[in-house]
C-alpha cells in the first residue's frame, strides 16, 4: 500500500484508536501484581503510543509531502545511477538516435485562476498518472493517464487532448511533466510546468516567454510548490498587479535519486545532479515550450535544499541563469547520513561546492542572488548573514529577512510576493505580437 | 510559554511521567467494568498518548526549527520583510580577449592575405583565468556576422613545423576557405594543459577551472568579442597527442557547446600527464573517457580520430571508438602529406559543422 495514499492514512488511524481501545478492553484482564503483568502492562501501552506516533508521522507525511513512496523512504529500487542510465531499455535503438524523450507530458488540468480560486484539489489524478500512489481518491485517469515505465515515452506531446479549450487563455495550464536527461541520462517523473493565461493568448501567440525553474527542499514533493508555497496563484496575482512579466514555471524535486540528498552535485562516478538542472532541464523545456534562450530569461528559486540549489546553480551557471532566489538556503557543502559521499573524498570537490569558499577563492560569477532567512527562528539566519558579507562584484546579493518566522511554508509564503517581485525585475519580458492598445490623448 | 523554550519540553516531560505514574499505580482500581471506569481509563490514556506525542513533537521541532513560535505554528504571523541591495554590484568589465600582436595569413598563389593571426590573451570571467593564445579571423572578417569555431588544443602552438602549430594550421584553414572547401571558421588556439602539472581539461578540484575556462569563458568571450556562433552545432575542437584527451573530454561533457572533436588515435584511458584525480578514486574514474562512454547516455557529437597512415584505421582508438552509439558518431580519417596534412581533417570538420545533427520537429506546445 502506497505510503502516501489516504488509505493508508485511514488504515493508521483506525490502527492506533484500535489499540487504544484494546488497552482500555484489556485492562481488568491483567490486574496481577507479578512481573509479567506490569510487563504486560508497559508493553500495551508502549504498543498502543507506538502505532499512534506512527500514525501522526503519516498523516505529517500526506501533508507536507517528505516522501512521496516507501521506495523513496527506504531506497531499494534499482538504483538511478549512471550505470541505470545507460542500460535504460529503449536505448539501444529506434528512430530518433534511440533517445528516450526529453520531455513528456503525463497529464494536463487547468491551473489557477486569477481570482485566486484555484487549483484542482488535491494532487491524486497528477500522482496517478506519474505511475505513483494515488493519494486520497482512487485515480479516474485522465485522457493521457498512462503509467510510465522506465524508458517508456509514455504520451507525448502529441497525445494530448487536441483541444487547449478556451480556459487555458484564462487560468493557464498545469502540466504534469517527466524529463529525461539527454547529457545525465537521470529521469525526474511527477514535476510540474505552469503555463501562464497568456501562453494561449491570441496577444502572445508567437511570443518566447521567461522561465523561473522553481525546487523544493529536501525531502520534498514538486506538488507542495503548487499547493503549499502556491507558486502558480502568487504568479498570476503578481502578474494581474503588474509587478512581474508573464513566466513559464517548471517545479521539481530538488532530489531526483531519492532517498539519496544530492545536493545538486555531480557526484564523481555518479548522478550528474548538477548538469541535470543546468544542462538537461533547460535543453528539454527549451524543446517543448515557447520559452526564451538567454540567461537573461532564466530565474531560479527554490526553499531550503532547493534554495541552496537555486544559489549554486546560477553561481555555477551565469550563463543559463542570470538571478536566483533562495528562501532560507544555506550556503555550505553538506555532507551528512542523508547525502552520503557526494565529493568523491576530495576536499578540494567540496571546497568548490561550499558557496562561500567560491566567493572568497574564485572570480564572482555576474549573477544576482537574493537570499531570505528570519532574525528569530531561522537556524539559517547566522550562514545567510556570512554568506552575503562575502558577495561582491560582478554579483549582486540582496537579502530578505523576517523578523521572526520558522523554517516552513509559511513563512516562504510571505516572503514569496516580494521574492517573485524581484525575480520579475530581471526576467526579460515576452513580447506580445501585437502592442497593448494604447489610448492617444490628442 | 514559548513553543521552543526548554520549559515547555520538560513540562510535557514531567506531565508523561505523572501520567505514566497514575495509570501503572491506578491500574487496579481503574479496572472495573462500569461506564465510568471505561470513560476514565480511555481518558488517562488518551492523555498520556497526546501528552507523549506532543513531546515527541516539541523535540523533533527544537532541534530542526520548523516552527520558531506559536504564531508561526498556527500561521497568524503576517507581513513580509523588505528587499535590500547587501552587497555587490558592476565591475568595470576587462577586455575579454587582449590583441598583443597581428600578421596576415598568407595562402601561396592567392594574392589577397588569406586572413589574419592575432596573439591575443583570454581573460576567463569565471576561471580567473588569463590565457595566451592565437587567434585566427578568415579573410572578409567583419563584425555582424556570426562565424563557425574551432578551438584547437595543443601544446604546439607557436611551433611552426608541426601541423598543428598555429601559422601553418591558420594557413591550411585559409587555403581550404579560398578554394571553397570550407566556410569562413574563427580558429582559436589555446596550449594544452593550462598548468604545468595537469594534462586534463577538467576543473581541478579546489584548484585550476579549466573546465570553467574552456566550456563556458571562452565561448562567451568568442561570442560577445569576435562574433562567434551561439549554437554548439557550430563549435568544434580539435586536438593532438597533448590536447586530444581534452578534446574528447570536453566535447563528452559539454556537448550543449561543442558538437564536433578530433584527436589521434589514443585509448584515452587517462589525460597525458597526470590528472585532476586528487587522490580521489572516484573522479580518477570519471578521467578514463571509455568509463564515461559505458555509464552516461551517448551525446550528439561527430568524432575523428585523425592520424597518420590508413583513413580507416582506429588503432588504440579502437576499443572508444566501439562504444560510440547513435547519436554520438566516430570517424577515422588519415593525415594528408605535402605542406597542409590537416586539410582533409579541416575538410570534415567542415561538413561536421554544416550539417548539424537533424532537430527533432518542435512540439505542439513549443510551436
Amino acid at each position: 500500500m502506497g505510503l502516501d495514499s489516504g488509505w493508508f492514512e485511514i488504515l493508521m488511524i483506525v490502527a492506533a484508536v484500535a489499540s487504544v481501545a484494546g488497552v482500555v478492553a484489556a485492562w481488568p484482564r491483567i490486574t496481577g501484581r507479578r512481573a509479567t503483568h506490569l510487563a504486560a502492562r508497559l508493553g500495551l501501552i508502549a504498543g498502543s503510543q507506538l502505532l499512534v506516533i506512527a500514525a501522526f508521522l503519516v498523516c505529517l507525511n500526506g501533508y507536507f509531502g517528505f516522501y512521496g513512496s516507501w521506495t523513496q523512504l527506504l531506497g531499494g529500487a534499482s538504483p538511478p545511477t549512471v550505470a541505470a542510465a545507460a542500460t535504460r531499455p529503449g536505448a539501444a535503438g529506434g528512430g530518433g538516435g534511440g533517445r528516450a524523450r526529453p520531455l513528456v507530458i503525463d497529464m494536463t488540468e487547468p491551473g489557477p485562476v486569477p481570482g485566486g480560486q484555484v487549483l484542482p484539489a488535491e494532487a491524486p489524478r497528477y500522482a496517478a498518472a506519474a505511475g505513483l500512489r494515488p493519494r486520497g481518491v482512487a485515480a479516474r485517469g485522465g485522457p493521457a493517464a498512462a503509467p510510465l515505465g522506465p524508458g517508456h515515452p509514455g504520451p507525448g506531446l502529441g497525445g494530448l487532448s487536441k483541444r487547449v479549450s478556451s480556459s487555458a487563455a484564462v487560468v493557464g495550464r498545469l502540466l504534469l511533466v517527466s524529463m529525461t536527461g539527454q547529457r545525465t541520462g537521470i529521469t525526474a517523473r511527477g514535476d510540474y510546468v505552469y503555463l501562464p493565461p497568456q501562453y494561449f493568448q491570441r496577444a502572445y501567440a508567437h511570443a518566447r516567454f521567461p522561465v523561473v525553474l522553481a525546487l523544493t527542499g529536501y525531502p520534498g514533493a514538486s506538488w507542495s510548490i503548487v499547493k503549499r508555497l502556491a507558486l502558480p496563484s502568487e504568479a498570476v496575482r503578481l502578474v494581474a498587479a503588474g509587478r512581474m512579466p508573464p513566466a513559464v514555471y517548471v517545479m521539481m524535486n530538488v532530489s531526483v535519486v531519492m532517498p539519496r540528498d544530492t545536493e545538486c552535485t555531480n557526484i564523481p562516478a555518479g548522478p550528474q545532479v548538477e548538469s541535470f538542472f543546468a544542462q538537461d532541464v533547460p535543453r528539454a523545456i527549451e524543446q517543448s515550450f515557447r520559452v526564451q534562450h538567454l540567461a537573461s530569461a532564466w530565474g531560479l528559486i527554490g526553499y531550503s535544499t532547493g534554495g541552496y540549489c537555486a544559489a549554486k546553480l546560477a553561481m555555477l551557471n551565469p550563463y543559463q541563469f542570470r538571478s536566483a532566489v533562495s528562501l532560507a538556503g544555506y550556503y555550505v557543502a553538506l555532507r551528512d547520513n542523508t547525502t552520503g559521499n557526494l565529493y568523491g573524498g576530495s576536499f578540494g570537490y567540496r571546497h568548490e561546492n561550499d558557496l562561500g569558499w567560491r566567493l572568497a577563492h574564485l572570480p564572482a560569477p555576474p549573477v544576482s542572488l537574493l537570499v531570505t532567512s528570519s532574525r528569530v527562528g531561522e537556524k539559517t539566519y547566522p550562514g545567510t548573514r556570512a554568506f552575503l558579507r562575502l558577495i561582491h562584484p560582478p554579483m549582486r546579493g540582496y537579502s530578505l529577512i523576517l523578523a521572526q518566522g520558522g523554517h516552513n511554508f509559511g513563512s516562504w509564503q510571505r516572503e514569496l510576493p516580494q521574492s517573485l517581485g524581484w525575480l520579475g525585475q530581471r526576467l526579460t519580458r515576452p513580447v506580445p505580437d501585437q502592442p497593448p492598445q494604447v489610448l492617444l490623448h490628442g | 510559554m514559548g513553543l521552543t523554550s526548554p520549559a515547555l519540553a520538560l513540562l510535557l516531560g514531567v506531565t508523561v511521567a505523572v501520567l505514566l505514574a497514575v495509570i501503572l499505580l491506578g491500574w487496579g482500581r481503574l479496572a472495573g467494568r462500569g461506564a465510568r471506569r471505561v470513560a476514565l481509563r480511555a481518558a488517562v490514556l488518551c492523555a498520556l498518548q497526546a501528552s507523549v506525542l506532543s513531546l515527541v513533537f516539541v523535540l523533533v521541532n527544537n532541534s530542526l526549527v520548523f516552527y520558531s513560535s506559536w504564531a508561526d505554528l498556527v500561521g497568524s504571523d503576517t507581513g513580509g520583510g523588505t528587499v535590500r541591495a547587501a552587497a555587490g554590484g558592476n565591475s568595470g568589465t576587462a577586455d575579454p580577449v587582449v590583441v598583443l600582436g597581428t600578421s596576415a595569413v598568407t595562402v601561396p598563389g592567392v594574392p589577397r592575405a588569406g586572413g589574419r593571426l592575432e596573439r591575443v590573451e583570454i581573460h576567463g570571467a569565471l576561471s580567473g583565468l588569463a590565457v595566451p593564445g592565437r587567434l585566427f579571423l578568415p579573410a572578409g572578417y567583419g563584425q555582424g556576422q556570426r562565424y563557425p569555431v574551432i578551438v584547437v588544443i595543443t601544446d604546439q602552438v607557436s611551433n611552426d613545423s608541426s601541423p598543428y602549430g598555429a601559422r601553418r594550421l591558420a594557413g591550411a584553414a585559409a587555403a581550404q576557405i579560398a578554394v571553397g572547401r570550407l566556410r569562413p571558421v574563427i580558429l582559436l588556439f589555446v596550449a594544452a594543459g593550462l598548468s604545468q602539472s595537469d594534462q586534463g581539461c577538467l576543473d581541478q578540484p579546489g584548484g585550476i577551472q579549466a573546465q570553467t575556462f574552456f566550456a563556458q569563458d571562452v565561448p562567451r568571450v568568442l561570442q560577445t568579442a569576435v562574433g562567434a556562433s551561439t549554437s554548439a552545432s557550430q563549435w568544434a575542437l580539435l586536438g593532438d597527442q597533448s590536447g586530444g584527451y581534452c578534446s574528447l573530454q570536453l566535447a563528452l561533457d559539454d556537448s550543449t557547446v561543442f558538437s564536433v572533436a578530433v584527436a589521434p588515435r589514443g585509448s584515452y584511458t587517462g589525460p597525458p600527464g597526470s590528472s585532476t584525480a586528487g587522490g580521489s578514486p572516484q573522479l580518477r574514474r570519471q578521467d578514463n573517457l571509455m568509463w564515461q562512454l559505458r555509464h552516461l547516455p551517448p551525446q550528439p557529437l561527430s568524432v575523428l580520430f585523425a592520424g597518420p597512415g590508413d583513413a580507416a584505421g582506429l588503432g588504440q582508438a579502437a576499443g572508444l571508438a566501439a562504444l560510440a552509439r547513435p547519436p554520438m558518431r566516430a570517424a577515422s580519417a588519415g593525415l594528408g602529406s605535402g605542406r597542409w596534412p590537416l586539410a582533409p581533417v579541416l575538410d570534415w570538420i567542415g561538413a561536421a559543422l554544416a550539417a548539424p545533427a537533424a532537430l527533432a520537429a518542435a512540439p505542439r506546445w513549443a510551436r
